[in-house]
């Protein structure tokens, strides 16, 4: 009986790594493999009212189970009935004191590293090393980050914004991304890796808002030197549609649908 | 063979009018689609009644496209809803009588209909407006320079730009040209290059309303871009003839 | 003779000493502006002081109009809520600080004015909104050049200097017209359209002054280029209270809210 149940469990792995070299693109590609999608479960815990990775994640993976801050005991409920489980480690959380919680479970550490770091806190910790993206580590960092549930995001201002933030205009960024609702209904996913080639806003698989503020996650996080939050706050909100304007640009894209156009 | 009738100028002379659409009517099938390039208001007693009859057409007539015009922008003004406070432009050419006239015979409810009225239409490669892509107000006539003609065209990518605000029939083909062009920049020098025009032409399309007893339009047949000015005449003496003028305008010819 | 250019100074009395100083060197005899002498910068007072102080005939700009009228009169040239945003804190800020007597000489500035064979717009000849872009369709410039009858005209507004030919522009008419056929045909000499830059809002990539000398004698223009002490500048966009951004996106060489790139916009309002 003990036997059938130790068969019965999944392979959980969990995966840590230094900003931006590529943790949850390396999950992404495991979890492709997967065909059982509803099988598979993913937390992350540490990333508050921001959840941007599982958001992200949820989207290409539609039926995945997704957990984040606040959810530690359904997840752990789930475990038994998933065939994958992935627990994504942000950088900013300490690896030992996280790692705590989960002595009880068995499972494989994968550290995504870039090449050249050698000999780290990740190193000693990680059954299996994989070689990620060449990204500089900074030590003095911090992090900030904002959610925006309910806004709309004017995307020529994004664009401008993105641009500001990732040319250093409001400090040393090292790594930003975001997940906004903009003016035709869409959700854009940002990505941004210091040293890495920019990367174009990405699309994500969810349906077009078109019914006042959206009802869905939308927020940012940003991770880098000097950072001047006040200012990134402020211009975070000078980016977001008036009531009006939400109402004009969702008004306009369904005219243009009806009429069979492309928008 | 689709043809369109473009009118302008009716200046709310209904006997014209009636005249005009009789005409089209005569050319049975053939015409498919009749746009009113502005100025069917004018200071004239029966201007509501021009107003609902072009709006309520019979049976077996064409829904008229109605775009805004002179006398249309002068309504608006005077009843405080255009772009300007005032009107100097009609009080210089027409004096006050004109002004109090349009004012006692063009309803406010009319004015408020006039607000919804489209600038202008583009339609295939064609722009139909009253006046000029620059303004309503703007006059595009025979002696108007090829230069500006090649502006007002360019402005709005059309190769034919159909306008009524001159009141005449004409046809102004700009059928060639070339320029040569040099540009430097702080970090570039792009040597000279010659760009040749695209023929394209500018169409006065008449007035149906001015003269008493004579009425022009247009019949514009997109497929061969042939152009055809119409005369009507109407009215006691004159009877319901018409006289018809072909200006064939295929390129090369 | 040689004469100068310039456009666009937006505030930076920086950039503006640096430019007049260039000229000096160059030996110009006659200097002249047009237009765009306040908004966004640091110093607008100064700018106007220095433009009054040394007599440089100055044709009025869309921000100049924007102060005298005082509104915003072109919000669609912000291809973006940011952009607008911050043009709206711009010319609030700039409203308050220039003083009365400068605000008259930007009242009684005026359109567009001509020296010899030479005119000068902010925009263009039709409006003080409208763009002239390098790629401008050739035979629309030159009716704009046409329509001022110069054979030079200058122009700001895009703040990216350029020199361009327009030669040997020919059109073949036909007119048709109650019967009668008539053909007309339409030539033009030689004729140019300069736009001279921005002295202190660049939107070229680098944050140095642009602006032109023309010799009149050879018909020769150059685009001079001219590196000053931005720092200078964004330190005091900081210090006076304006945007802080906007002091990142002058060392940047970017304009300080994003406008419309659309050739021939003009507002329809």
């Amino acid at each position: 009986m003990i036997i059938i149940m130790l068969m019965s469990l999944p392979i959980i792995t969990v995966v840590a790594g230094s900003s931006g070299a590529g943790k949850t693109t390396w999950v992404c590609q495991q979890m492709r493999d997967i065909a059982a999608v509803d099988k598979i479960i993913y937390y992350s815990p540490g990333t508050g009212t921001v959840p941007i990775d599982q958001n992200r994640i949820a989207t290409e993976f539609p039926g995945m189970q997704v957990f984040g801050d606040g959810q530690e005991v359904e997840f752990f409920n789930q475990i038994p009935q998933a065939e994958a489980v992935y627990i994504e480690l942000g950088f900013y959380l300490q690896l030992e004191a996280t790692t705590q919680i989960l002595d009880n479970l068995t499972y494989r550490a994968v550290a995504v590293l870039p090449p050249d770091l050698k000999d780290s806190e990740y190193h000693s910790w990680a059954n299996e090393v994989v070689c990620g993206a060449s990204t500089q580590t900074i030590t003095a960092e911090s992090l900030w980050r904002a959610a925006s549930n309910g806004q709309v995001i004017d995307e020529n201002s994004l664009e401008e914004f993105w641009y500001e933030i990732t040319h250093g205009a409001y400090g040393i960024v090292t790594r930003a991304k975001g997940i906004f609702d903009v003016n035709d209904g869409r959700s854009l996913y940002c990505d941004f890796v210091a040293g890495l080639p920019q990367m174009d806003f990405l699309e994500l698989n969810l349906p077009r808002y078109l019914e006042g503020r959206p009802q869905r996650f939308s927020g940012l996080e940003v991770v880098g030197e000097n950072l001047d939050e006040a200012t990134l706050r402020q211009t975070l909100s000078d980016c977001c549609l008036s009531d009006g304007l939400i109402l004009q640009y969702q008004q306009q894209v369904k005219e243009i649908l009806l009429e069979g156009e492309p928008v | 063979m689709n043809k369109w009738a473009i009118l302008s100028g009716i200046e709310a002379n209904l006997a014209a009018y009636e005249a005009v659409i009789a005409d089209i009517k005569r050319q049975g099938n053939s015409v498919d689609a009749l746009y009113i390039l502005g100025d069917l208001l004018g200071p004239r007693p029966e201007a509501e009644k021009l107003v609902e009859r072009v709006l309520n057409p019979r049976h077996g007539e064409l829904e008229p496209l109605i775009c805004k015009g002179w006398w249309e922008e002068q309504c608006l003004i005077l009843h405080g809803l255009g772009p300007t406070g005032d009107a100097p432009e009609l009080m210089a050419k027409y004096g006050g009588d004109t002004v109090q006239m349009l004012w006692e015979c063009v309803s406010r409810k009319t004015v408020q209909w006039l607000r919804s009225l489209d600038f202008g239409f583009f339609e295939l490669d064609c722009l139909l407006i009253h006046g000029s892509t620059v303004g309503v107000g703007e006059e595009l006539t025979p002696e108007t320079p090829p230069i500006q003609m090649l502006d007002r065209l360019s402005r709005m990518q059309a190769n034919n730009l159909f306008c009524g605000r001159s009141g005449l029939t004409f046809q102004y083909h700009l059928q060639a040209g070339s320029i040569t062009t040099a540009l430097t920049t702080l970090d570039n020098q792009v040597p000279p290059q010659t760009v040749s025009v695209v023929p394209r032409q500018v169409i006065g399309v008449g007035n149906v309303g001015r003269t008493p007893g004579q009425a022009t339009y247009t019949l514009y047949n997109p497929g061969t871009n042939q152009v055809e000015f119409k005369t009507v005449y109407y009215g006691n003496s004159k009877g319901f003839q018409s006289q018809r003028q072909i200006t064939k305008s295929k390129s090369g010819v | 003779m040689k004469i100068a250019v310039m456009s666009c100074i937006h505030g930076n009395y920086e950039a503006l000493d640096a430019v007049l100083l260039d000229i000096d060197q160059h030996s110009c005899e006659k200097i002249f502006c047009v237009g765009d002498l306040v908004g966004y910068g640091p110093h607008p007072n100064a700018v106007v002081a220095q433009i009054r102080a040394l007599d440089i005939p100055t044709c009025v700009g869309c921000w100049d109009e924007d102060i005298v009228e005082g509104l915003n009169a072109c919000d669609c040239s912000y291809p973006s809520l940011l952009a607008e945003k911050r043009g709206i804190q711009a010319h609030e800020w700039t409203n308050k600080e220039i003083n009365p007597e400068n605000r008259e000489f930007l009242a009684n500035l005026p359109h567009s004015f001509k020296e010899g064979n030479l005119a000068f717009v902010h925009g263009s000849p039709h409006s003080n909104h409208e763009y002239l872009l390098p790629q401008l369709d050739a035979f629309v410039a030159l009716e704009r050049v046409i329509s001022t009858d110069a054979d030079v005209l200058f122009c700001g507004h895009t703040h990216v200097p350029y020199a361009r030919t327009l030669d040997a522009g020919q059109l073949q008419v036909r007119v048709g017209r109650e019967e009668k056929i008539q053909e007309i045909s339409f030539t033009s000499p030689l004729k140019r359209i300069v736009n001279v830059g921005s002295v202190g809002e660049p939107r070229h990539g680098r944050p140095n002054a642009t602006y032109v000398i023309y010799d009149t004698d050879i018909q020769e223009v150059q685009l001079r280029e001219v590196p000053y002490d931005y720092h200078k500048t964004c330190a005091a966009i900081i210090e006076k209270g304006l945007p802080a951004i906007f002091a990142w996106r002058l060392a940047n060489g970017l304009e300080y809210a994003e406008r419309a790139d659309d050739p021939t916009h003009v507002c329809t309002r």
